[in-house]
């Protein structure tokens, strides 16, 4: 079996747009967490089922979604045209949004998790030794959460890899731009492409494998340095 | 100097109280639940106040109704609290320098290196917490309060859960902080052994209210109650001359001290512990008798213990014998009464200097 450069190009594109994804959902999935997690206020149960949505909602429908208030004649796309100069349909951008989407929850609960987990008197601690609360943060909250931020972007990385439903809604089947693995995969059984369908398929199991190979590892890693 | 008032309101349980802590160390004990933790996180501003204020040197820091509230991070009181709780993703030094500005002076730098030293942390300084005893934990846990150069420090039981050894040596580290640190000491602790080893006084609550305050004897009758350690006498005493067999003459205020010290040059300071129990009282002059060190002082007063009297004698620290009723008796010892000490082998505590 040999790979074709149209099976790279397809690897390639979905790498991209999953890492994007990761990329979006990082700042805001952290602030989120934070909130969820550690502040008591009114709203938050609401903001809480709205934020994890996307995980049991069809993808097909959040992509719909996505795509009524991102079309070029919505306000939310025409201010990312206007303003950025992005497209935010049948783009690169819009495959990493769709993606960005339906993986959020993923991070979010791994990360909430992860801040409910820690210990609330080591934050006291440092706020008696002279640090305030972005500090605290930043220098004890955030290094104690990294294998949950870890854990949960990855969780995010592979759940955006294999995004299907909204992607394509989104962002259709571009070629080199938008067309990914698992949609070119789905391409190929609609051609009856079976060889190809093969290929894509086991491309797909492998980096799922990688995926996950990298995470185990790297959350060992994190936990040795923590507990010696 | 810190003054406050207290309210403070915890479902079924009120924490009400007026205190005040001068340089010094404040011991604040009490049974489980009488409130001591609470009153510490509110002084320290970990806990808001429901009524009442909290001055430092007659600074408002908080008050209510009134509304003001500093932070804890702008108090600049110290906390070492149960169980150390360091940073477990930071070394021993970084733990240490937690407690620095982000571009600290080399005045600051100097402080924490020094209290890393101080408190034997230089062959850990690499250590992660996880790989520490908890000890060594405790100890890292002085030293990075005391980096941060608190104007006070308040310390929750920071001896709980360690063994009798590690006990002495913690000890030992917070009588050497006590020696260096102007402002007041807030200690809670349920042990009177604690309070006898590094107190000037004692708050003590019960119910969330003051049931009394006074000097540390004070707590000596239930100095040996079920579950407490044996309290044991500090001498801060300074090398005079060494006498050969590994043996030093050491001065305690005017007296001169036989103790087994290897390798002391004149001049140095030791912190020697002498359990209460090893202390024989005689009066008159007791003959010829085997023990080196034989200490002519005043019994100051008594403190009965079921069969047995703790007596407090006047010496340059707080210096205790613990004998038993009937031989008190024997003695006719009382407050006044001049008594010989003999005391049968002295060594500095660990981790000393």
């Amino acid at each position: 079996m040999t790979f074709t450069p149209e099976d790279g190009l397809a690897l390639l594109v979905s790498l991209k747009v999953a890492a994007a994804a990761v990329l979006v959902d990082l700042p805001l999935a952290l602030l989120a967490a934070y909130l969820l997690a550690r502040r008591r206020f009114p709203g938050r149960d609401l903001l809480d089922t709205v934020l994890n949505l996307p995980l049991v909602l069809p993808p097909v429908a959040s992509g719909y979604a996505l795509l009524v208030l991102l079309a070029p004649d919505a306000p939310a796309g025409r201010l990312a045209a206007e303003g950025l100069g992005l497209s935010l349909v049948f783009s690169l951008p819009g495959a990493a949004l769709a993606a960005a989407v339906v993986a959020f929850p993923l991070m979010l609960r791994a990360l909430v998790q992860g801040f409910e987990a820690l210990d609330p008197r080591l934050s006291q601690v440092a706020r008696t030794l002279g640090a305030g609360p972005v500090a605290v943060a930043l220098r004890v909250q955030l290094p104690l959460a990294l294998p949950a931020v870890l854990a949960g972007s990855l969780l995010a990385f592979a759940r955006a890899l294999g995004e299907f439903g909204a992607t394509v809604v989104v962002a259709g089947s571009i070629p080199g731009v938008t067309r990914t693995l698992p949609v070119d995969l789905y391409r190929r059984i609609q051609l009856g492409d079976e060889a190809g369908a093969l290929r894509l398929a086991l491309l797909s199991a492998a980096l799922a494998f990688a995926v996950l190979a990298a995470g185990r590892w790297a959350e060992r890693r994190l936990r040795r340095r923590e507990h010696g | 100097m810190i003054r406050a008032r207290i309210r403070r309101r915890k479902g079924a349980f009120t924490l009400d109280l007026e205190l005040e802590a001068p340089p010094g160390v404040t011991a604040v004990c009490g049974p489980s639940g009488s409130g001591k933790t609470t009153l510490l996180n509110v002084l320290l501003g970990l806990e808001p106040l429901d009524a009442g204020e909290v001055r430092w040197n007659g600074q408002v820091l908080e008050q209510r109704p009134g509304g003001i509230r500093t932070p804890p991070e702008g108090r600049r009181f110290g906390a070492v609290f149960q169980e150390g709780l360091l940073f477990p993703h930071l070394t021993v030094e970084g733990n240490v320098r937690f407690a620095l500005p982000r571009r600290p002076s080399p005045e600051q730098e100097g402080r924490a290196a020094d209290w890393m030293r101080r408190l034997g942390l230089e062959p850990l300084r690499r250590r992660r917490p996880a790989t520490l005893s908890g000890g060594e934990r405790q100890r890292v846990a002085i030293a990075r309060a005391m980096a941060a150069a608190p104007r006070a420090l308040f310390l929750d039981e920071p001896l709980n859960g360690l063994d009798a050894r590690l006990k002495l040596e913690t000890l030992l580290a917070l009588r050497r902080v006590r020696r260096d640190l102007e402002g007041p000491v807030l200690y809670v602790t349920h042990q009177p052994a604690e309070v006898l080893a590094v107190a000037d006084r004692v708050i003590r609550l019960a119910g969330g209210q003051v049931a009394w305050q006074g000097e540390p004897a004070r707590i000596l009758s239930e100095a040996r109650g079920p579950g407490s350690d044996e309290p044991s006498n500090f001498l801060e005493a300074t090398v005079e001359r060494r006498l050969g067999a590994g043996q030093v003459e050491m001065a305690w205020g005017e007296h001169r001290l036989h103790v087994q010290l290897e390798e002391a040059a004149p001049g140095e300071r030791h912190t020697l512990v002498i359990r209460p129990s090893d202390v024989i009282l005689g009066v008159g002059e007791p003959g010829r008798v085997s023990a080196r060190n034989r200490l002519r002082l005043t019994v100051r007063s008594m403190v009965p213990a079921g069969e047995r009297v703790w007596v407090r004698l006047e010496a340059p620290d707080p210096f205790l014998a613990l004998i038993t009723a009937e031989a008190a008796r024997d003695l006719a010892l009382a407050p006044g009464r001049e008594v010989t000490a003999l005391v049968k082998s002295l060594a500095p505590g660990t981790a000393g200097r």
